[in-house]
């Protein structure tokens, strides 16, 4: 048993957004903060309810018993969790990936979207063993989508990287 | 008398056959095809919707005649619902509003290997729904202005409110987390310049968040992202199972929407209802066809949100329906329901055929032929994408060293081609760890982004209800009937879980 379970940090941030949204509503006009007024109190009243529920179900407990541990996913509206993604070689992969979006983002701002997102696709399947031709045909394929198709039809106005801006 | 009815229905008819000989003309034909092949391909891609294929498409208008023009404008926003599920289910990325509720189990069924089941069901469900959203367009136009008329700020503004709850409340066991989370959805909707007194609102001095977060940016990250951490660390693409014989998956979709005709049939009015409100459009009729399915369908509450067809069918019928619900007040009342039907409305303007009386009197005929565009336009892209439905379902195959990056690419580009800023591409990552952190803690994410959809219109609707009618806008018979329809949806599925429950403890063999 502890104190303030793990699972119940996300409520108690949700709780503090929502104790938030009504702090900086309470200083505006009335046209302005009617609606922010009602969405904070309606969340921080549900929020508060839920954090009490898990704690009291976290409290009241026994952690001894499989049977009575709480299921993080019970009653989610959403994909199931697997096994797989919850143990450690999954945790792993995920912070894998965390570090490839990283990447791309200081990419983007760096390079710019002409290299980062070809080198990126490239980058990642190098990393994956894919066979080399592949990864050719690949990364030559992600230039030519993000120039041909999002540049030159779609006319998306990609920035260049601070470093090109810095360089010419 | 007598005979006044019986010209008018002949003129009715000759319109009708007016407005299909109009674009069956063999150059009108050819650029509905041409509108369907551009339409399929972009908006398939997540970010780059149908404002975009006829904002492209739009200045050719000025070349072409009227049949021509409307053949080609209507076309490509006929058909783009039905491609947008193609991404959604193969791969957790929604192709644009109208397809991040196919993703809860058509998703799901993708995972197990059943991806040309799931995506033929949604081809076909969509194509019954553009027909019956058609029909309905025909038969309500004499009788649907009263009807609109007749709600004010107070009803809608209960109707948003219970858009957000009632996928809210499909949370299961825990409809409150779901509340909750639409109720983030309502406060995020709330960031930038308030529209009505110019306030700033929780912007944090960034000027980026005056315009508030996208909408776009906001869904991929939701939703794609963390499908992407998530096949990543599962180690292996979206099915590991064996997809079989995908031409028996593509005969059991089509059969699946057929024999659930009936939730065709309701899924679609829902849609057409969504889409004559103005403003709720796109975003949100999937969410209402998706609830109530879950809330009607036998044994929805097991099998939803894990591969049920029936979630894939109720979804595709409303969204593609929905068109036709949103072209009565563009037609009947000169207002464009969405941004994107605001582009088709200054399409028709530009080949001089103006919404309002007029294309319900003296251009009667160009009313039929959107109608009749409506229906041929469904039947041929749902024909086209279920010729390709083998090639898409191998797709769920791969391995995720290959789709990783390409999804992700893809997210990086349709973020940012939402405004054009690097900044969208960072809320996206953002909104891909709340997402990822929320699914991880078992919190819903659909009623965050119906939260972010319907916020703007719920705000506006409160704020004018508060200011005609007080506090006293809540006692309205209008506002209060929907009010009840609120509780009542909040309260059923616990209700029936407890009758369930007592009844199994009371006669277990019965149930059994």
């Amino acid at each position: 048993m502890s104190y303030l379970p793990r699972s119940s940090l996300l409520t108690l941030t949700l709780l503090v957004i929502f104790g938030y949204v009504v702090f900086e509503a309470t200083g505006k006009p009335m046209q302005a903060k009617l609606f922010p007024m009602a969405v904070g109190i309606l969340g921080f009243v549900l929020i508060s309810i839920q954090l009490g529920r898990e704690l009291w179900t976290a409290w009241t407990t026994d952690d001894t018993k499989p049977g009575e541990k709480i299921n993080q996913q019970d009653g989610a509206a959403d994909f199931a969790i697997t096994d797989v993604e919850l143990s450690r070689i999954g945790r792993l992969r995920a912070a894998e990936q965390f570090g490839w979006i990283a990447g791309l983002l200081a990419g983007l701002f760096l390079i710019g979207f002409y290299i980062a997102v070809p080198l990126m696709v490239g980058l990642y399947l190098w990393r994956h063993q894919e066979r080399p031709r592949f990864v050719l045909i690949m990364t030559v394929g992600a230039a030519a989508v993000v120039w041909g198709l999002f540049n030159q039809l779609l006319n998306l106005p990609f920035p260049e990287g601070l470093i090109q801006q810095w360089l010419f | 008398m007598q005979r006044a009815g019986v010209a008018i229905r002949m003129s009715m008819l000759d319109a009708a056959w007016a407005g299909l000989l109009g674009i069956m003309h063999w150059k009108a034909f050819l650029l509905m095809i041409v509108g369907i092949v551009i339409s399929s391909t972009l908006v398939a891609m997540p970010g780059v919707g149908s404002k975009t294929a006829i904002a492209l498409l739009l200045p050719f208008a000025f070349v072409l005649e009227k049949f021509e023009a409307v053949a080609l404008i209507v076309s490509i926003w006929a058909v783009s619902n039905t491609a947008n599920s193609i991404t959604a289910i193969m791969f957790s990325v929604p192709g644009g509003g109208g397809s991040q509720a196919t993703i809860m189990d058509g998703y799901p069924m993708a995972q197990r290997g059943e991806a040309a089941r799931a995506l033929a069901a949604a081809f076909t469900a969509s194509a019954l729904g553009g027909v019956i959203g058609a029909i309905v367009l025909l038969a309500a136009i004499p009788v649907v202005r009263p009807l609109v008329l007749l709600m004010g700020a107070p009803e809608f503004f209960m109707l948003t409110m219970m858009g957000v709850v009632m996928v809210g409340s499909l949370s299961g066991n825990a409809p409150l987390k779901g509340i909750a989370v639409g109720a983030l959805g309502l406060a995020i909707s709330m960031m930038g310049i308030h529209s009505l007194s110019g306030v700033p609102r929780y912007t944090f001095n960034s000027i980026y968040l005056f315009d508030g977060i996208g909408l776009v940016p906001l869904t991929i990250g939701l939703f794609a992202i963390p499908e992407l951490i998530f096949m990543a660390s599962r180690g292996q693409g979206v099915s590991n199972v064996e997809l079989g014989n995908l031409s028996e998956g593509r005969r059991q979709g089509i059969k699946d929407a057929f024999t659930h005709w009936w939730l065709v049939v309701r899924s679609a009015f829902v849609g057409v209802w969504v889409g004559i409100i103005p403003g709720l459009g796109s975003s949100v009729a999937d969410w209402f066809a998706y609830g109530h399915a879950r809330q009607t369908c036998k044994g929805a509450s097991e099998t939803f949100g894990k591969g049920d067809v029936r979630g894939v069918i109720a979804v595709d019928a409303a969204t593609n329906a929905k068109e036709g619900g949103a072209l009565i007040p563009t037609l009947a009342f000169g207002i464009p329901g969405s941004s994107t039907l605001a582009l088709i409305f200054g399409g028709l303007l530009i080949v001089g055929i103006k919404p309002g009386r007029e294309i319900l009197t003296t251009q009667l005929d160009v009313t039929f032929s959107i109608i009749w565009l409506l229906i041929i336009a469904s039947i041929i892209t749902t024909l086209l994408c279920l010729l390709f439905t083998r090639q898409l379902a191998m797709a769920t195959m791969l391995r995720p060293s290959i789709l990783v990056p390409v999804i992700l690419g893809m997210a990086v580009l349709g973020s940012f081609a939402n405004s054009n800023r690097i900044d969208d591409v960072v809320v996206m990552m953002g909104f891909g760890i709340v997402g990822y952190v929320l699914r991880a803690g078992g919190w819903p994410r659909p009623p965050l982004l119906l939260g972010v959809v319907l916020g703007p219109l719920a705000e506006n609707f409160l704020w004018t209800s508060f200011q005609v009618y007080g506090f006293g806008f809540l006692a309205r018979p209008g506002a209060l009937t929907l009010m009840v329809v609120l509780v009542v949806i909040v309260a059923y599925p616990s209700l029936m879980r407890r009758w369930y429950a007592s009844r199994n403890s009371r006669d277990p063999k019965e149930v059994n």
